[in-house]
Parts: C-alpha cells; structure tokens; sequence
C-alpha cells in the first residue's frame, strides 16, 4: 500500500468544501453504509437501497482522488456473528470495494448491533466496546480473517472512545489489538482524538497506551474534536483538534513506520460554524505534521 | 452463547436509563431475564454504577434523535414540547430499529401520520408538515431506478400534494389554512424544495388526478416539471 498523505472523512459537505479547496486532501475516507439504507432481508440490490443523488455527489469527487473506506455498520464485535454472506452487509462494502478500489479498509473495533435471544436483531445505539478478553480475541480472530476473504483490501481496526469500563479484564486494548494484529494480520486505524477522549475522561494515560501498542501496525490515524456532554469529554466531531491531538501526532508519527494516511474528521452539521478556512487550517495542520515526519 | 445475552443485556441498559438507575442503586432485577455468567453480571453491575453510563443513555437518545432532527426538523420544531412524548410513543414501538436515517425517519413519518388517523394527534397542520417532509425523505433516498422517469409521466423528482394549509406559510411556521396543492421538487440536485404551484398549474394538475387533461394541460404540467 502506497501512502497517500492527508485526507478527509467523507461527508456532504465535502463537495462544497472541495469546490472552494480542490487541492486540501490527498485522498477521501468514505463510510460506505451512509450512501445505502438496509432493509436487512431480501437480495441485493432490494436489500441495499443506494441514495442515487449522494453517490453521484461522491463519485464526482472519487474520480480524482483515491478511496479508503472508513466503516461504521459491520460490527465486527457482535457476540452472535457478522453479516455474512452473498446478501449480507459485508458483501455489500466487497462490492463497493470492487466499484472504488479501496486502499485499505478501516472499521471499529467495537459492536453496534446485538441480538435478542429470539434472533430480533437492533443497534445499540452507539459503538460499545468488546471485552477485552481472550475467548474474545479467538472470535475476532476469525472475524477478521473472513472480511479478509471478501474485502480484498489491508484491514484496519480502530481504537474506540469509551465512557465506561469493564472490570476484570483480560488485556489492555493496545494487548487485545497487538495480539489481533498479529495472529490475524490486520492493522490499526490509530484514532488519536478517541485516545485523547479517553485520557480527558480519565480511562488511560496517552503515553502508556502509545507505548503499549505496537505502532508498526499503524497504517491510517485520524484527528478530530469533541465536546462536553454531560461531564465527560465525548468524540463527537464538532470543530477543530483540541492542541493534546496534534501534540499526540506529532509525538506519535515518526514512530509509525507503515502510516499510509492522516485525515480529518467533523459532521457535516459543523461545518457552517468550522468553515471551508476552518477544513483547511485543520488540513494543513495535519499536512505540516505528515511531512516534517514523513 | 453467553456473551450475546451480556451484549443484549448492556444493550438494554444504555437505551432504558430507568434499568440503569435500578441497577445502579442495588436492584438487579432488569438483568434476571439474561443468561449472564456471574463476571458478566458482575461487569454490568460495575458498568451501571459508573458516571459513564449516564453519557451511554444520553448518546443512545441522541443518536436516535439525529434521523428524526435531521429529516423531520420542522415537524418536531412545531411538536415543541409534545415532541418527547411522541418520539417515546414512536420508539415503544420500534425498540428493534437499526437506525438507519431514511428507515428510521419514514417510520417515524408514518407513525406520526398513524397518530393523526386515530385522532391520537390533533393538530392538523402536523399532518401537513409530516406529509411536507416524508415527500422530501422520499426525494432525497430515491436510488438510480427510482430516478429514471417513464415517458409521459409523473416527474419521479417531483411530489405533488393536497393540504390543508399553504405549503409556503407552513415552511415559515405560520400555517395559513387554505387547502391546495404543494409541490416538493427535488430537480434541483440539492436538497427539495417546497412551494405552492402556479395557480394555472394547479387547475391542470387537478384535471390531470381526474383523468382528463387537456393536451395544453400536458404541456403546462411538462413545462412545470410535474410530468416527464
């Protein structure tokens, strides 16, 4: 995998933003399930749904700069198995793959959709965090190597932000995704505001966890910002990179070897108060870091 | 099979704050129903009593509320403080939902439209708002297929609809009643728009649903872009 450099997490304000700043990124980072509604049964294509007027608005980008997917929805970490097969949500994004050539695919480490015991599947709500225990490190094991067999593409894992911890763990995160790593081959999406998040909340200490994890197995970091809700500091992507964040990438990327990318994260909804300037100056933050490390 | 019932029951937890409160102050009676090994129930317990969890219930709404927001914003706008009780009474009913912005919000749609049927819901210029809106859900989800109009047809961009009240004041938030068309228009390629039709378009439009146009009336409602 050839490094692309500075991109950005494909939203629908990115057709304006690229329109004002064509040459701000060097690759986008798309999540493929926002441009499909599931019905969850039935064959494709009637299963997926494609906003036809939002690929268009993507593809007039992806034509001219290179494609990472950035998941949201495969849930890799749901006790009770992935979406599997010829009509399942992981053939869906091989299809996607096979339409865009994705340079590597990125998803969290996390589970959004549960089961009932009578099979009633629904989300979450948010991305809640596998144990990090040894019986779950086998499953993933496995999980990892099938989205290997239909999305032919490097596979990352990102670490997440949690608000809660579970007691009596096996192993650390940066443990649970060295030894993912690898026994199973993948790599890691090193989101470094999720981290920060974690060490404002209390749950970790940002060095600690850097020195843990294996960081030649990083091949994509992500910055964003975030806010308060509610007494804790939360990953919601709603302006520019706290000054912690670029202190951690600048700290971190000279000890990443195999780093393909660094991109930037907001919502869309933010974007009137970040402004095309407000993109930019986060993009050139992120472009001076990449090449004085680079 | 243990840890989909550990997934399951912290699942439930994040979207009932109540069960949580329960759990928390020592009665674990909303975790009897799962088959838990004594760490999982252990680990629900510690994860109940974390200042943590409060964020997990409060991330849970607002994630639910995103589609519904986004999608149906001038229906909730105008729900004000009814809107609470009616996302409850929508979410009592799909508490298996996987929200997803164009499913969650057409259901939220029909449910309200359901609501105003069954006289639940009084308030007649909710109906109007919500069939503003879930028209231009519809518009904004159409896939390829659903895009390609069928010669001497109605313009798959466009939505014509009968209200009560006038489609430009409803937009403003100052309903005037005054029954007649709306169009929703999605041509543009941004996001539809809605606006009352010209008074010449309405009458051929009329006369277009009876089944009887005039060849000029064909020729207006093309010209108008309500016809391919």
């Amino acid at each position: 995998v050839s490094a692309l450099g500075v991109g950005i997490v494909y939203n629908r304000a990115l057709p304006r933003f690229l329109a004002e700043c064509p040459d701000a990124v060097d690759y986008l980072a798309v999540t493929p399930e926002t441009f499909w509604s599931d019905a969850r049964t039935g064959d494709a294509p009637s299963r997926f749904r494609e906003n036809a007027a939002a690929v268009a608005a993507f593809e007039s980008l992806a034509v001219r700069l290179p494609v990472v997917a950035h998941g949201i929805a495969l849930s890799i970490g749901t006790a009770a198995g992935i979406d599997m097969g010829h009509m399942g949500h992981l053939a869906q994004v091989g299809r996607w793959h096979e339409r865009y050539g994705f340079d590597w695919y990125g998803e969290h480490l996390s589970y959004t959709r549960v089961e009932s015991p009578d099979g009633a599947e629904r989300h979450a709500g948010l991305a809640l965090p596998v144990p990090y225990d040894a019986d779950v490190l086998d499953t993933l094991d496995e999980r990892v190597r099938l989205v290997g067999q239909v999305v032919a593409a490097p596979f990352l894992l990102e670490n997440g932000t949690t608000y809660t911890t579970l007691p009596d763990e096996d192993m650390s995160e940066p443990a649970f995704l060295n030894a993912l790593c690898a026994r199973a081959g993948c790599h890691v999406l090193l989101d470094l505001h999720n981290l920060h998040a974690n060490v404002v909340n209390g749950f970790v200490d940002a060095d600690a966890y850097l020195g843990e994890l294996d960081l030649d197995r990083v091949l994509e970091i992500h910055v964003a910002g975030g806010s308060m809700l509610a007494g804790m500091y939360t990953d919601a992507h709603s302006g520019p990179c706290p000054p912690e964040v670029w202190d951690l990438l600048d700290a971190v990327l000279p000890e990443c070897p195999s780093v393909r990318g660094v991109a930037f994260e907001f919502v869309s909804g933010y974007y009137p108060a970040l402004g095309a300037d407000g993109v930019r100056a986060q993009l050139d933050r992120a472009r001076t870091a990449w090449e004085r490390h680079r | 099979m243990s840890l989909v019932a550990f997934q399951d029951a912290l699942a439930a937890l994040v979207a009932s704050p109540d069960d949580t409160r329960r759990v928390r102050a020592g009665d674990a009676a909303p975790l009897d129903r799962y088959d838990l090994t004594s760490r999982e129930r252990e680990r629900l317990v510690a994860v109940a009593r974390q200042p943590g969890m409060a964020v997990n219930c409060v991330l849970y709404r607002a994630h639910r509320m995103v589609p519904l927001m986004s999608l149906f914003g001038r229906t909730c706008a105008w729900l004000g403080e009814g809107l609470r009780a009616e996302v409850d009474a929508f979410w009592a009913t799909t508490t298996h939902t996987m929200i997803q912005f164009e499913v969650e919000a057409k259901a939220f749609g029909r449910h309200l439209l359901g609501r105003v049927a069954a006289r639940d819901l009084i308030d007649p210029v909710v109906a109007d708002l919500v069939a503003v809106e879930l028209a231009m859900v519809d518009l904004r989800f159409l896939t390829a297929g659903e895009r390609r109009a069928a010669p001497g047809g109605r313009n798959p961009l466009v939505r014509v609809l009968r209200l009560r009240h006038d489609v430009e004041s409803l937009l403003r938030a100052e309903p005037v009643a005054a029954a007649g068309y709306a169009v929703v228009d999605a041509r543009g390629g941004g996001e539809p728009v809605a606006y009352r039709p010209d008074p010449a378009v309405a009458a051929a439009w009329a006369a277009f649903e009876a089944g009887g146009p005039g060849t000029g009336d064909v020729e207006l409602l093309r010209d108008a872009g309500l016809l391919a």
